[in-house]
């Protein structure tokens, strides 16, 4: 009871916002679509790119925009990457999620 | 290499994208989506799921769109609508009254459901009220009506600026309702009554009601693609189904607005009211019918009812005689 009422005035990572660190942890850099396919439905096409964004006025992620090709006429595409900010608090919510968890169950 | 080479498809939501929001919103979200998808629409070499990436991809535009430049859109309307005393007291008053008759409406729909489907005696009530958002479906617009037809009673003024932006806001969410939400709620109604009805039963396959906009238009191109032309145009028929819906609620405000000026007396504006929206919902379910068995455009069918309404309202409304109607005499 106790420990619910902490995690409730902890601050928050949304679930899809720290299944992003954690997608772009395992991979490096990907593409906001990459993100999509390696979520297994858990991200939308529709809304993914919001999240992103939002990580990116954090300053929990940077992002490059590709380099322009010869002959292309697309626009460039955005590949999204960790901050140290990003990786301080994926790991900082990883370890309360588990202690709070740890002391819930005691 | 990952770029587009040839073509450069998606156009349209690109000039969308530098119009229709905020720097923000354009350089953080749309835009690197849409580089994704014209690059997603390039690598497809098939004709069909170009046209399905096609597809999905304007779908999953719309819905950003509608997710942070909506909410932006949002609040600039009730900015522009709630700026002078007036226009925030008739917008007020509207919501008053449409939150009111959308509740009636809401409230009948759900009763009438409850005495033509017998099996929902052995229903829990928590699972029923997954019907809710497919009956605000019908309530919204409705309630739209007979809503800015109470709120501007007798008063025989036009359109307010707040009462527009309150229209145009129950667009918006009646577009995200009918498009997203009821599908999914309609589905998970059907998965959780089965079980309750039936323990153990494997959960119904999703109908045309139960697929989201973007998996419409997909499954649309993809049947069409494969030669299934009844099962397309079926689907098409639900894909414009959405936001003809959703314009409804714009159009029936004007026609309120429309009927509380140019009609005196309060029991004919509410009956031309009731036969207007019963017209509506008539001319929907023929035209779907026929939209169905291939007599008829999916677009017109849907579309043709609301624009009909729209600009028989807005005639209605400019020829008006410029004297606000005598005092009510019903």
């Amino acid at each position: 009871m106790q420990s619910e009422s902490r995690l409730k005035s902890a601050p928050r990572l949304p679930e899809k916002e720290a299944l992003i660190l954690d997608l772009l942890a395992a991979a490096g850099e990907a593409f906001g679509l990459e993100l999509v396919e390696a979520s297994d439905g858990r991200l939308k096409r529709g809304t993914v790119y919001v999240t992103l964004g939002r990580l990116v006025e954090k300053g929990y992620l940077s992002t490059v925009q590709e380099e322009p090709r010869t002959g292309s006429i697309g626009l460039p595409r955005r590949l999204y990457r960790l901050t140290p900010l990003g990786s301080r608090a994926r790991e900082a919510w990883k370890d309360l999620t588990l202690k709070l968890a740890w002391e819930g169950a005691s | 290499m990952s770029q587009v080479k040839g073509e450069l498809p998606l156009g349209f939501l690109r000039w969308a994208a530098e119009r229709l929001c905020s720097k923000r919103t354009r350089e953080l979200v749309l835009l690197p989506l849409l580089a994704d998808l014209q690059f997603e629409h390039a690598r497809e070499r098939r004709a069909w799921a170009r046209g399905v990436a096609r597809v999905t991809g304007t779908a999953a535009f719309w819905q950003a769109w509608l997710t942070c430049g909506g909410v932006e859109a949002g609040r600039r309307l009730i900015a522009w609508g709630g700026g002078a005393p007036e226009e925030r007291r008739a917008a007020g008053r509207l919501l008053a009254w449409v939150g009111l008759s959308v509740c009636a409406a809401s409230a009948l729909s759900v009763s009438t459901w409850f005495w033509t489907a017998p099996w929902s005696a052995g229903v829990p009530l928590g699972i029923l009220a997954l019907a809710l958002p497919a009956t605000l479906l019908v309530a919204l617009p409705v309630g739209m009506l007979f809503g800015a037809l109470l709120a501007g009673a007798g008063r025989g003024r036009g359109l307010e600026r707040g009462e527009l932006a309150v229209s145009l806001l129950a667009a918006l969410g009646m577009f995200v309702l009918a498009s997203w939400v009821a599908p999914t709620a309609n589905q998970a109604l059907r998965e959780r009554t089965v079980e309750a009805l039936f323990p153990g039963a494997p959960p119904p396959a999703r109908g045309d009601r139960e697929l989201t906009l973007g998996e419409l238009g997909a499954e649309a191109v993809r049947r069409r693609a494969l030669g299934r032309l009844e099962e397309a145009a079926r689907l098409e028929v639900e894909w414009h189904k959405k936001p003809a819906m959703a314009a409804s609620c714009v159009a029936l405000t004007l026609c309120a607005t429309a009927l509380g000026r140019r009609v005196r007396r309060a029991w004919t504006r509410h009956l031309l009211a009731v036969l207007v929206v019963s017209s509506v919902f008539a001319l929907w379910s023929v035209g779907e019918r026929e939209a169905d068995a291939g007599r008829l455009l999916p677009m017109v069918a849907l579309w043709g009812p609301v624009v009909l309404v729209f600009l028989g309202s807005w005639w209605a409304l400019k020829s008006a005689p410029e004297r606000p109607p005598a005092p009510e005499t019903a």
